[in-house]
């Protein structure tokens, strides 16, 4: 059986001791008597003990009987309760994965540190369990040493952006199925509601922060610019130096002043790289509370080279050159030679001849369009989601397109399917049943929407090299690559580190400042800088303390033991105790 | 602060009140009603009264027998001698005298400081003039106090005009009381030597008992005493004052201390009484507490201190 004392403070009429022994030092008042046998008093033989208001301390019963009762009395005010040996108790610590924890991580150890003492202290069994908000991470701990929980705790860097937190309070509950142990969330705000039974152990505090928030990179008439936004979150005007770096040429510096809760823009076109030299540049701010927004690194972007290929005959190639320049920004060759999107003009039904990995059929009607009765029903769809067809005007085919078993009717006009969305093995293909120049289509935004989605969502599968910036925490991209059968994508995400092969699923940037590199078949086939853009967890403004760990202590305490079952003895004592001195204190007078 | 003397009320306020003193004279009176002095104990000489003289005298006990001579009063001519020898021969009876009583009071300050045993010594001292006047002994009175021996007259006896005129201890001589001289007294031969104290004050006590000694005298020690001074309630820190002297005695008293106390008192008392015994005087500690009857039936009583009326 392991003693707990559920109120501790109890303990503090322990002080009655030394008030006690004090008083024992002090002499009683003396009675006065008229003697007339003053001539037998042993005086001699008795210590001298005469006079002064003090004396040494001296031994009697009813001081020990006086320190007996302040013993019992602190002993049963400080609630001694038994627990069985074997009981152990469980406690899972949510720790919040928010990038915002990373300027607390100090109060965060020592938080950790006193949640392990305290409650180590109430029950001596306690299984460990340490899960990050961002249940995407996995735990982080589990296990009877409370030690090794705490390592598990500083080893811990918090880099997720913005995230709920359910799903990892799911997963506390998980792990207290049988409902007797406890669960605290670690953060560095007090949010707005916590499940009923998890505990709050907030140790932020409002702090200053000045950082990075975003950037930008548009293409004008004097080049390609750079808009990199810098935010002071606090309530107070800032002036900081700032350093700007190009590619490997020597840093410059600069003063910038910002107002409270206001934002700068820091803006330069990007230089002529030399030969050789990075396209990069990186910014610097003092550091601050803050590290991940102090800095940022960004390239010169180049996308990717994709090639347009028109097939069929010139007026069509003619007709549909502007469609194409519109919705890929790329002029299309005559050539499908290499193209990696193939506008192909179909000579009606399903015919298609191209080795494009995406194309876009047209079906080839020499009709004038008329506007048909009947609905369009359009299929869900990332490709059509949001767009109106009810204005589409077309001439139909003579023989409509026949879907195949593999192929998804997007949009059907009454029973005759319109649009096609055609994909196998290294292929995605749109099938128009309808020649657009035969229609409104071209006119039509659903249209024009619909085949940019297509580019884009084809530019992004294609496995071609480009050079670009990411957010914190964005996915690379990789799952949504169309690579070669057998190719093997190799990767990093930070610098100087081992390429380490992609074994699918999705890869994200890290949080902050970093570069990001990947090949294929040893290839490079991505060049990315990452910059932080979780300003929600840069604004600091409302980070806060509290604890609510000592009620939960007292309530786990209750609970999970019983009370001393020596009380009546202690009682008994108590009642003896007190007779007893007032036995004594009677005899003295 | 006042001192208290034990039982809670200055002893001069109890012996203040004429009526309480009345009080305490009837209660004496009472008893000496059915307790005496032993005057029984032995033959006394002196003038004519109701006690057996030593020497012949007029009382109807025969004594002794001598010749006729003329002139003697044919009356005690013992006849059945003459029948039987011819010779004329003379009875002779006891005397009857008057027995001589000297009585030394003890007016130190330890005799009121208790209020119990200040009552006690005035019913004692009543007592012992009441059973001498009724035995129609000689009764002189004599006082000791602070050293010397003063005369006393038995009006101012009775009437308690003896008691002293500074009961308080607070308004004591300051003078704490020496061994008394007894040689001071003027004591009468053959007479009945009766000391009454409290026999507190320090001295072995055969130097003091020394000039009492006389052959045919018989001297009484009545020794008042009260449970305040034989077994006191000092536990714990007690302030001391003696009633005759400036001394003082801050003390802290545990059980074995006062035990301490009372094994000397008791030994104080030892010693006299061994000394008494010694001397053939007769010795009697009388309590304080219980009635004065009750008080004298005891101890005194059994050593010969006191005795049975007729």
């Amino acid at each position: 059986m392991q003693l707990t004392l559920s109120t501790p403070l109890g303990l503090l009429a322990l002080l009655a001791i030394p008030v006690i022994v004090a008083i024992h030092f002090l002499q009683r008042r003396s009675r006065h008597y008229w003697v007339s046998t003053l001539f037998l008093v042993p005086e001699r033989e008795m210590d001298a003990r005469r006079g002064s208001q003090f004396q040494f301390w001296r031994s009697s019963i009813s001081f020990w009987l006086q320190i007996l009762v302040a013993l019992l009395i602190a002993w049963m005010l400080a609630g001694p309760r038994w627990v069985a040996s074997d009981y152990r108790q469980r406690v899972v610590v949510v720790y919040d994965a928010s990038a915002s924890m990373q300027a607390f991580d100090e109060a965060a150890e020592e938080a950790l540190d006193e949640t392990v003492r305290t409650i180590s202290k109430t029950f001596s069994r306690t299984e460990w369990i340490l899960i990050p908000s961002d249940a995407r991470l996995g735990p982080l701990y589990r296990g009877m040493d409370g030690d090794a929980f705490l390592d598990a705790g500083r080893a811990f860097v918090p880099e997720s952006g913005a995230h709920s937190f359910r799903e990892a309070f799911r997963l506390a509950e998980e792990f207290d199925e049988e409902n007797r142990g406890r669960t605290i969330f670690l953060t560095d705000h007090v949010p707005d509601s916590l499940p009923y039974d998890v505990e709050l152990y907030a140790v932020g505090r409002p702090t200053e922060n000045v950082g990075f928030a975003g950037l930008s990179v548009e293409r004008g008439a004097e080049g390609e610019r750079w808009r990199a936004t810098v935010r002071n979150y606090g309530s107070d005007p800032v002036s900081l130096q700032w350093t700007l770096r190009v590619g490997e040429r020597p840093p410059a510096e600069a003063s910038l002043e910002i107002g409270p809760r206001s934002t700068k823009v820091l803006t330069s076109v990007f230089p002529d790289f030399g030969e050789g030299e990075s396209p990069e540049v990186a910014l610097a701010l003092l550091e601050d509370g803050f590290a991940p927004d102090n800095r940022i690194t960004f390239l010169r972007p180049k996308p990717k080279i994709v090639r347009h290929a028109v097939i069929g005959d010139p007026a069509f190639a003619e007709d549909v050159r502007p469609l194409i320049r519109s919705v890929s920004g790329a002029s299309p060759a005559l050539v499908e030679r290499g193209a990696h999107f193939a506008w192909v003009e179909a000579g009606g039904g399903n015919a298609v001849s191209s080795s494009a990995p995406f194309r876009v059929v047209f079906a080839s009607v020499a009709e004038t369009p008329r506007r048909l009765q009947g609905f369009y029903t359009v299929e869900p769809d990332p490709l059509t989601e949001g767009l109106n067809w009810n204005a589409l005007t077309y001439a139909p085919p003579d023989r409509a397109v026949e879907p195949m078993p593999e192929d998804r009717v997007l949009i059907w006009h009454e029973s005759r399917p319109l649009l096609l969305l055609r994909e196998g093995p290294g292929e995605r293909a749109l099938v128009f049943g309808f020649d657009p120049r035969q229609s409104n289509a071209l006119q039509l935004p659903a249209f024009v929407v619909l085949l940019n989605r297509f580019v884009r969502q084809g530019e992004e599968r294609l496995p071609v090299y480009e050079r670009r910036n990411f957010e914190g925490g964005q996915s690379l991209g990789f799952e949504r690559l169309r690579l070669p059968a057998g190719a093997e994508l190799t990767y990093r995400t930070e610098r100087g580190a081992d390429p380490e092969p992609w074994r699918g699923g999705v890869v994200r940037a890290p949080l902050a400042d970093g570069r990001v590199e990947a090949w294929l078949d040893g290839e490079p086939l991505l060049d990315g800088a990452v910059y932080f853009a979780e300003v929600r967890e840069a604004d600091l403004a409302d980070a806060a303390a509290r604890e609510d760990l000592r009620a939960e202590n007292e309530r786990m305490i209750r609970n999970h033991s019983r009370e001393d079952f020596l009380t009546p003895l202690w009682l008994l004592l108590l009642g003896g105790a007190l007779l007893a001195i007032w036995h004594f204190h009677s005899k003295g007078r | 602060m006042s001192a208290r003397s034990g039982s809670g009320t200055a002893p001069c306020v109890a012996l203040s009140d004429p009526a309480a003193r009345a009080r305490l004279r009837g209660n004496a009176t009472l008893c000496a009603g059915s307790l005496r002095l032993p005057f029984r104990r032995r033959t006394w000489r002196g003038s004519g009264g109701n006690w057996q003289g030593a020497g012949t005298g007029t009382s109807i006990d025969f004594q002794d027998h001598r010749q006729y001579l003329p002139g003697d009063d044919p009356k005690h001519i013992n006849w059945q001698a003459y029948a039987r020898t011819g010779n004329y021969t003379m009875k002779l009876y006891r005397e009857e005298v008057s027995p001589a009583i000297d009585l030394l009071i003890d007016r130190s300050a330890s005799m009121f400081v208790h209020e119990a045993k200040a009552k006690r010594v005035v019913e004692l001292l009543h007592f012992v003039v009441e059973s001498a006047l009724s035995a129609g002994a000689m009764l002189r009175c004599y006082s000791l106090r602070s050293g010397r021996v003063e005369p006393l007259q038995i009006e101012a006896v009775r009437t308690d005009a003896w008691l002293p005129d500074e009961l308080s201890p607070e308004r004591s001589s300051g003078e704490r009381a020496e061994a008394p001289d007894l040689s001071l007294v003027p004591w009468r031969s053959n007479s009945m030597r009766i000391i009454l104290s409290d026999l507190l004050f320090p001295g072995a006590p055969e130097g003091i008992l020394a000039p009492m000694a006389q052959a045919r005298s018989l001297v009484l020690v009545f020794c008042p005493w009260c449970e305040a001074e034989a077994a006191p309630n000092w536990l714990g820190n007690v302030e001391l004052r003696d009633c005759e002297s400036a001394g003082r005695l801050k003390l802290r008293f545990t059980d074995r201390e006062i035990e301490r106390y009372r094994t000397r008192y008791r030994q104080h008392f030892g010693l006299w009484r061994e000394s008494c015994l010694k001397r053939g005087y007769v010795f009697g500690r009388v309590a304080s507490e219980p009635e004065l009857r009750d008080a004298l039936s005891k101890e005194p009583l059994e050593a010969g201190l006191v005795e049975l009326c007729n």
